[in-house]
């Protein structure tokens, strides 16, 4: 029986509420730190989307989100670094001089120009999604096996950006000197502007994503989570559909790595570490993998708990994270969001019609509404 | 000319055949029944036919084109619907929403990245949905449904395929009296109209609706006519149902 969770035209209204609030925040703040601290929950929030797409809707347990993300993040610091090289007096990036090298890299030549290397920064990602899916689900991996392959795959990204210094400057990472620069404006990464801008994309795509799921497309997404094999003998092309979601995926991630480097100014193999993308899965586990907002709100609320208490605990908040996903996964496996529709579930019940009651004749729409999207 | 046309099938785990040499053609509009005891080799049968295991040997054409060696997704869009012995619908979604997902008049992710509306989809959907009796229950999600019910949803979404042959294994399995005959109405209102193999062991339901029967043994081919004929086949009775055993249920 649906409940006000399931009413499609509230959950548009909640979802415009969310990201009218989160655009007049800036209004009170006045700390330029505490604004760079929000512009970067926002793009967290949006790796959680990430998963919630991928894994909440798609069923596919992808703990390699992280290589979109590292990759994007490298595509944008190289773009952004060569922004600060004089192609006459200063051609190769200082940490390069220092690993021997003499002239630029090839690799790195396309970074001259800003537009292109944006471009790369979100393409290459995105292609690597789409041709790592295909070999994973047109062999039919599924579960735990696609959960390993991915954090394989992420560890060997870690391993090539860690150890390639001469092209990645290493453990020590890319720290372009200025913000980025879009056609002679500046953008401060401690700015309202900044904010903004991240917030327009995280809008953008949670919103092109709740409307990308209420398709067909996104019925047969989550038909394929529940029975692959019954959507299989429906005539769909399963692998198709996992590729083209897993894709999907990536590239919201990608954008965040894009995003990301712009508000921090820098990018180290820390990015493709495995604990970041472990982090990515249970910001989603404890907002409600099956819900866009909830997994958004989820990395809002672990992150902000983490600013607020990783000053006293140091590495022991890792103990507080492992924690809140355990009890988590054992007493709310549809996350915060599961909780808020178990209450909405139980006011409907209170206000629902007897059985005889006709059941109407929902829209199209609504029949393709996915199960949870609040 | 048979619609589906099974030649020589024969499906081995190393020395093990458990379809062996196995033939069967079922014409346009004809409903037919496979009968054999447990491990004759039925549902590996519908398997293979449907592609879920590949055949060691055999040919297996669809109106006249060979499909043996395809996959299940496109040997489904060519024209076969199966339903499973362990119904297989999607739990999470509701019963508007799983028979919308079984109408699968574009399959590709991409076009289906724009379908928002589909007023005809619907218009099926409640059509299908009357006809399998959960016309009341659309917008339940499926795991609310009775196992009963459930055998309904499973059968409505073959339907809506509207697929040229319906596989249809055990479809009362776990279903009480009622409800069975209830399923048997339903096949016989489908009689004519759609071409159906129906794996069974529930010889009252068997006896409902056959027109001809198909019964294996050990992997292969022992009798075929219809259930009066069958019930007096002395091989079949001394095979399945028993030398002195009753056909009443397997």
């Amino acid at each position: 029986m649906n409940s006000l969770y399931d009413n499609r035209t509230l959950q548009w209204i909640v979802y415009f509420v969310f990201f009218a609030v989160l655009a007049v925040l800036p209004m009170f703040i006045e700390n330029a730190f505490t604004t760079n601290l929000f512009s970067r929950f926002i793009v967290l929030g949006m790796l959680a989307l990430s998963v919630s797409v991928v894994w909440g809707f798609g069923g596919i347990l992808s703990l390699g989100q992280g290589i979109a993300f590292g990759l994007a993040a490298y595509g944008m610091g190289m773009t952004m670094q060569m922004q600060s090289q004089d192609p006459v007096n200063a051609p190769i990036p200082s940490f390069m001089l220092t690993n021997e090298l003499t002239e630029l890299p090839a690799l790195w030549i396309p970074f001259w120009h800003t537009p292109t290397g944006i471009a790369l920064a979100l393409i290459v990602p995105t292609i690597f999604f789409g041709v790592f899916g295909a070999m994973m689900f047109q062999a039919r991996l599924v579960g735990v096996f696609v959960a390993i392959v991915t954090l394989a795959m992420l560890s060997a990204w870690y391993s090539m950006a860690f150890d390639m210094q001469p092209y990645t400057a290493g453990f020590n990472g890319i720290s372009p000197p200025a913000p980025l620069n879009i056609a002679g404006h500046a953008i401060d990464p401690y700015s309202h502007e900044a904010y903004w801008i991240v917030l327009a994309f995280l809008a953008a795509l949670t919103l092109g994503m709740k409307l990308l799921l209420s398709t067909k497309f996104g019925l047969v997404v989550q038909a394929i989570r529940d029975d692959p094999e019954r959507a299989r003998f429906l005539g769909y092309s399963v692998a198709g559909y996992q590729v083209t979601i897993f894709t999907i995926s990536g590239f919201i991630a990608a954008v965040a790595g894009v995003l990301w480097v712009m508000i921090v100014q820098y990018v180290s193999p820390t990015a493709l570490e495995v604990q970041f993308s472990v982090s990515m899965v249970i910001w989603a586990a404890v907002g409600g993998r099956m819900s866009l907002l909830g997994a958004i709100i989820g990395a809002f609320f672990v992150n902000g708990i983490q600013s607020y208490l990783g000053d006293e605990l140091l590495y022991g908040f890792l103990l507080v994270l492992g924690g809140l996903f355990i009890v988590i996964v054992r007493f709310l496996p549809n996350g915060l969001a599961g909780l808020l529709e178990m209450a909405l579930a139980r006011i409907g019940r209170s206000k629902a019609p007897g059985p005889d009651a006709e059941p109407g004749t929902p829209p199209v729409a609504a029949s393709a509404a996915p199960r949870s999207q609040v | 000319m048979a619609l589906l046309e099974v030649k020589g099938l024969t499906k081995a785990y190393d020395q093990l055949k458990v379809v062996d040499t196995f033939d069967l053609k079922v014409h346009q509009g004809e409903l037919r029944c496979l009968l054999g005891p447990n491990g004759a080799g039925k549902t590996t049968t519908l398997d293979l036919i449907t592609g879920r295991q590949k055949a060691t040997s055999g040919i297996i054409s669809l109106n006249d084109t060979v499909i043996t060696h395809w996959p299940e997704h496109l040997r489904v869009r060519h024209g076969l619907g199966r339903k499973f012995q362990v119904p297989a619908v999607f739990k999470g979604l509701t019963v508007q929403q799983n028979l919308t997902v079984a109408h699968n008049r574009t399959t590709s992710p991409i076009r289906n990245m724009f379908v928002l509306r589909d007023g005809a989809a619907q218009t099926r959907v409640r059509q299908v949905a009357t006809q399998v009796g959960l016309a009341r229950r659309l917008r339940d999600k499926a795991e609310e449904l009775s196992h009963g019910e459930t055998q309904w949803l499973e059968i409505g979404m073959v339907l809506i395929q509207n697929p040229q042959v319906l596989l249809m294994d055990e479809p009362t399995a776990g279903m009480t009296a009622q409800e069975t005959y209830k399923t048997g109405e339903i096949f016989n209102s489908l009689k004519g109209s759609h071409t159906l193999l129906v794996v069974e062991h529930d010889m009252g339901f068997v006896r409902q609706i056959a027109e001809r029967v198909t019964v294996m043994h050990m992997g292969r081919f022992l009798a075929e006519g219809t259930i009066a004929e069958i019930e007096n086949d002395s091989e079949v009775r001394r095979v399945y149902l028993g030398k002195e055993g009753k056909a009443s249920h397997a």
